[in-house]
């Protein structure tokens, strides 16, 4: 497998902090998986997510050392709007998001491609393409802002996966969506694996996010504490210590094995709890 | 929410179909020949004129109700401090009930008020039939730099984003306890804790708008591809022509009557 992300030596002081929000060493996220990132408020999951966006340096000023490269390409030494061709960024507040410049949801997927000056006719075609990819065509002729928050999320994401970039992030992007935004969210997120694409998740909802993601990475204090197959960072017990809450059906074995029954392996997905809960009746018996 | 649009709303009268630059350019021309008038007949000419334009536009009795709840106390003040304490030199007077009206101090205040209402209901004529967006991006089309226009359309929204804003804080607070509604006092005091989460919630709502413009490429540097055309009458043109041309007439007038 490729590597799409790779950051050595990085560490990142905010303006006026002279704390490092930011101290890693070394990760490497390979081309194509999904990626859960986690860890508690002030962990630096949003300073990552910006690091990654090209945000920090070229936004957030600050002092940066160290190496970023996606795809390799160190993206401190890109412009912004280079990085985002790459990497595309979707945050928490899809409202934020909106561009607000237009009236169709057309013309806000539209308005990246605008900014980087493509030819009519491939803005055309790239918008009936990721509208058809995202399942959005029955809202390109809405008015953005009047959409509910899933789908305003959804407008938001295709408006940035319209650039193609490799990499997507996003931090926190279903915390304001109703359970079935979510779903669409979660949904699109497994296609654009599909794609190829990697995908870095900072999520707060860890029964949804661990049923779709192939790594699970933990901060703590701006420090990479975890880095591994979900089943293997939350099996290892380093998650729990970082002070976060298991998904539920890992939470249930871990249960069980509190009152000494024999749980021999987390369970992460629904078809592993099953496997799990068949295996204890049997045992019972 | 629908902020995007501002104060505008959607219709098909024939002030709706203008070119926006068309609307801009009425709102500036009128304007500008109220305050270059120094006699109260121009602004008074140009006052029915944009009624005209309001009537026409659907818009009328949005803009009186905005004239009567924000300026109306401001207008009558203006009229009682300019009538009887007028201080711009001898002026004949007129006896209304015990008060002496200064009839130079009421001219004053006349051409005052009729200047704001002309400014007033002018720009909301343009505001009302024009989506921010569609003007926004008509000015850029002929050459305002994207940067600038985005910083034009940003604030013509603010105006509606505040309002919104302001109203879900005064909710919250309410919420808390804080009384919001009263005498004057009461509402003086309740400035306070509406101040600090209006200035804040808008400085983040600023910082988002911008990554969300950053991360979509707008400070490329690239040339912007326009995929709308402009579409517009000659006639609209021309009328365009004629309204530069009024400020200048009503300049004219000035200096030579």
């Amino acid at each position: 497998m490729v590597n799409s992300i790779q950051i050595s030596g990085v560490q990142y002081t905010y303006p006026g902090s002279d704390h490092p929000a930011l101290v890693l060493d070394e990760m490497t996220i390979q081309e194509g998986q999904i990626c859960w990132l986690s860890g508690l408020n002030g962990a630096g999951k949003t300073t990552l997510c910006r690091l990654l966006a090209g945000l920090i340096p070229h936004f957030f000023r600050g002092q940066l050392s160290g190496g970023i490269q996606v795809h390799g390409q160190d993206t401190t030494q890109l412009a912004l709007a280079d990085v985002s061709g790459l990497v595309g960024f979707i945050m928490d507040d899809p409202f934020d998001q909106l561009t607000r410049a237009t009236y169709t949801v057309r013309g806000e997927i539209a308005f990246g491609l605008q900014n980087i000056g493509l030819p009519p006719d491939e803005i055309h075609e790239r918008i009936e393409e990721t509208m058809g990819q995202l399942g959005i065509a029955a809202l390109a002729e809405r008015l953005p802002t009047s959409l509910s928050g899933g789908e305003q999320q959804r407008v938001a994401i295709a408006s940035i996966f319209a650039r193609r970039p490799n990499v997507l992030v996003m931090d926190e992007a279903t915390s304001q969506l109703d359970p079935q935004g979510c779903e669409d969210i979660f949904d699109l997120v497994t296609r654009f694996k599909e794609m190829g694409k990697t995908i870095l998740m900072v999520e707060s909802k860890p029964d949804n996010i661990s049923q779709v993601a192939d790594r699970l990475l933990v901060l703590q204090d701006g420090h990479l504490i975890a880095n591994g197959p979900v089943k293997d960072v939350l099996g290892s017990g380093v998650y729990e210590q970082a002070g976060l809450s298991l998904p539920s059906y890992p939470s249930l074995a871990r249960g069980l094995q509190a009152k000494a029954v024999a749980v021999e392996k987390l369970p992460v997905t629904l078809e592993e709890a099953r496997v799990m809960v068949e295996r204890l009746r049997h045992a019972s018996h | 929410m629908s902020i995007s649009q501002g104060v505008f709303f959607e219709g098909t009268t024939v002030i709706h179909r203008l070119n926006p630059f068309t609307k801009l350019v009425i709102a500036f021309s009128l304007t500008l020949t109220a305050l270059v008038a120094d006699t109260v007949w121009i602004p008074l000419a140009v006052l029915l004129v944009s009624i005209v334009l309001l009537t026409l536009a659907g818009g009328l009795w949005k803009v009186g109700r905005i004239i009567v709840r924000y300026l109306l106390i401001m207008l009558a003040f203006l009229f009682v401090v300019h009538s009887l304490w007028y201080t711009g030199g001898e002026s004949p007077v007129r006896m209304v009930g015990p008060f002496e009206i200064k009839i130079y101090g009421f001219l004053y205040a006349s051409m005052i008020s009729l200047r704001l209402l002309v400014v007033l209901s002018s720009f909301y004529m343009m505001m009302f039939t024009t989506h921010p967006s569609d003007l926004v991006f008509n000015l850029e089309r002929r050459g305002l730099p994207p940067k600038l226009a985005y910083v034009m359309l940003a604030t013509l929204q603010s105006i509606t984003e505040m309002q919104e804003r302001t109203a879900v804080i005064m909710d919250v607070q309410k919420c808390r306890g804080v009384e919001m509604e009263g005498g004057l006092v009461t509402r003086a005091r309740a400035y306070f804790p509406l101040i600090g989460p209006l200035i804040i919630g808008s400085i983040l709502n600023i910082e988002n708008r911008a990554l969300a413009l950053e991360v979509r490429g707008f400070s490329s540097g690239a040339t912007r591809t326009y995929i709308q055309k402009v579409e517009e009458a000659r006639w609209e043109v021309w009328l365009r022509y004629f309204l530069v041309l009024l400020p200048i007439l009503s300049l004219a007038v000035r200096c030579l009557w």
